[in-house]
């Protein structure tokens, strides 16, 4: 049985790694257009680009959700168990005052975007581009409070990758 | 308020804040607190940082390596790799630095290639008497070869830090690359002959034709990537499509051992992935426009030229902060956060900048290696089930094939360099 959090952290997957076919869609026709047709498409760079950053957006919410974003977790691991919950929490509120300014920034900066529309195809205006922003900002916060709830009530936060314990990775998770 | 900058990004790092949110944070505060420029423009540098196009390479890359574990072309290279070297005394090690360098040249990433050989030739090795921790040491220093080997993501990430042709990077790893490969192998006879480690199965045509009929078409996937390099294709966008349409193609369409739930399921990881590394670089231009904006990097120019202006001691310095940045950082965020600061002292040395890539690239790839940040040591340790410090010391001396190579390129630029003027010419 899924929770809904859980529904709602996998739908996020889901559209992420489309977001992910789509880039490499636009990357192969564009290369194609250029190669073998011999003709460069207008649209292709600016869009590319486009996609690359939803998909860091949305991909970063699920990787939040998932805890699987680089951190430097040496020393916090010494900590005693109560000093290391401290640490967890001020390390979600961190995370949320990020996405506060991400949701608020980011709304005005899709409010000013208003009249923008896209460079290559000016049918699509700038403020639906940008839009990513404040979306995932509120996502982000979402989340940030499900942890934030966890982390208080004293849930064993999601284990940690342990050097000794995990298992081997079938394909790896985290890059260079 | 620069050091103010410094400081907390330092302090919120060490409380295991992840560090793409830290890098933002820390903007944040100091711009909230100047008030020089509304906020509303940090989500715009982020937008501006994570959507530039020499950056889609990334996501690329990482989708051919994910696929190439998932598909098995990786094994049928390892195969490929034991046929050419396996007679030679302690072949599988030999085998284990072969197939590495096989895998670098599809793969941009150290730690899929320490995952996808690690966990076939750990085991294998094991079985024939190797002491596990001696064979994860090889396996660990030889996967950063593939950081050198092109394609590499650092690579990708440091030409477009600063705006350098990536392509002519790339071209200046190869030799490095194979010299790097070669001297792990020299070490590795010696260990062998000194410890009496086995010689396998004698060497066979027979053996090697198999190998090869079956390695064939994973053996073509390299061999597009490099022509694509130096025939022209102009970015590295172009030679990262390339890569992850030909291990699409061969390993989902060819090899036909990867299910469709499987190929799903690669897709998924290479997304989230991604996602992490291009969170740190695009919430790292908002840093980089508060540093430049202060005029940050131009005053530790002037402050290191005031104390010598000797390029021999100031690469030696830089290859120290480099060292000392990859044993606490993650090799992309080390670049991120490091080379922008030091590239106009860079370029007023009159140090080329294809040259201090290479080097910065080489100098991080001893950093996947040195705790308590190592991640390429850290993937192996998972799969050989042992300590960071166990396998660190086994691996020394393999590591310091890398920190001699660091040294190499940085002192005698031609090892780099040669190859780059010989293709584009002076």
């Amino acid at each position: 049985m899924k929770t809904a959090y859980e529904w709602f952290v996998k739908v996020l997957q889901v559209f992420s790694t489309l977001l992910a076919v789509a880039m490499l869609a636009i990357v192969l026709v564009g290369v194609f257009y250029r190669y073998v047709v011999d003709e460069s498409l207008s649209w292709y760079d600016e869009f590319a680009g486009y996609t690359l950053i939803w998909l860091t957006m949305f991909g970063s919410v699920v990787a939040l959700a998932k805890r699987k974003h680089i951190g430097f977790d040496t020393l916090v691991e010494k900590l005693p168990p109560r000093a290391r919950r401290v640490a967890d929490v001020f390390g979600i509120l961190c995370v949320m005052a990020f996405s506060l300014v991400l949701l608020v920034s980011g709304w005005k900066l899709v409010r000013e975007m208003a009249d923008e529309t896209a460079v290559s195809i000016p049918a699509i205006k700038m403020a639906w581009v940008y839009s990513v922003m404040p979306v995932t900002g509120g996502l982000m916060l979402v989340i940030g409070l499900v942890q934030l709830a966890q982390a208080i009530a004293g849930a064993p936060s999601k284990p940690r990758a342990h050097v000794r314990h995990v298992e081997p990775p079938k394909t790896v998770v985290e890059a260079e | 308020m620069g050091w103010l900058v410094l400081g907390m990004v330092i302090a919120l790092s060490a409380l295991n804040v992840p560090i793409g949110f830290v890098l933002a944070i820390a903007t944040i505060v100091v711009v909230a607190i100047q008030g020089t420029a509304p906020l509303a423009a940090i989500p715009l540098m982020i937008f501006g940082g994570g959507s530039k196009f020499p950056l889609l390479a990334i996501p690329l890359f990482i989708l051919a390596g994910g696929l190439m574990t998932t598909s098995g072309i990786s094994n049928r290279l390892i195969n490929l790799a034991s046929a050419l070297v396996g007679f030679i005394r302690g072949g599988l090690a030999m085998m284990t630095i072969v197939a590495s360098m096989f895998f670098g040249e599809i793969s941009g990433s150290a730690v899929a290639g320490a995952a996808a050989i690690g966990q076939v030739v750990i085991p294998e090795m094991e079985k024939k008497g190797y002491p596990k921790a001696f064979s994860a040491g090889v396996v660990s220093n030889a996967a950063t070869l593939a950081i050198i080997i092109p394609p590499s993501i650092p690579m990708i990430i440091y030409a477009a830090m600063a705006d350098t042709s990536v392509v002519k990077l790339f071209i200046a790893g190869i030799v490095p690359g194979i010299l790097g490969g070669g001297m792990m192998m020299g070490l590795s006879y010696w260990f062998a002959r000194t410890r009496g480690y086995p010689v396998e199965a004698a060497f066979s045509w027979k053996a090697l034709w198999r190998a090869l009929r079956l390695g064939v078409w994973a053996l073509l996937i390299p061999l597009v990537i490099w022509g694509g390099i130096f025939g022209g294709l102009a970015t590295a966008t172009e030679v990262g499509a390339l890569a992850a349409l030909a291990a699409i193609v061969i390993g989902v369409l060819v090899y036909r051992d990867l299910s469709w739930r499987d190929f799903w399921k690669t897709l998924v990881d290479s997304t989230i992935q991604t996602a992490v590394i291009m969170l740190i670089v695009a919430t790292s231009a908002v840093l980089g426009w508060y540093l430049t904006n202060e005029g940050v990097p131009q005053r530790i120019a002037e402050a290191m030229l005031g104390l010598t202006s000797n390029k021999f001691l100031i690469l030696m310095l830089l290859n120290v902060a480099f060292f000392v940045a990859g044993c606490f950082l993650h090799s992309a965020a080390a670049i991120i956060l490091v080379v922008p600061i030091v590239l106009p002292l860079v370029t007023r040395l009159g140090i080329d900048p294809i040259h201090f890539g290479l080097m910065v690239t080489v100098n991080l790839g001893v950093g996947q290696q040195t705790p308590p940040v190592a991640t390429v040591l850290m993937t192996t340790c998972a799969i050989a089930d042992l300590s960071m410090w166990e396998v660190f010391r086994t691996g020394f001396w393999y590591m310091m094939v890398l920190v001699v190579l660091t040294l190499l390129v940085t002192y005698v630029p031609v090892t780099g360099m040669g190859l780059v003027h010989l293709v584009y010419g002076q």
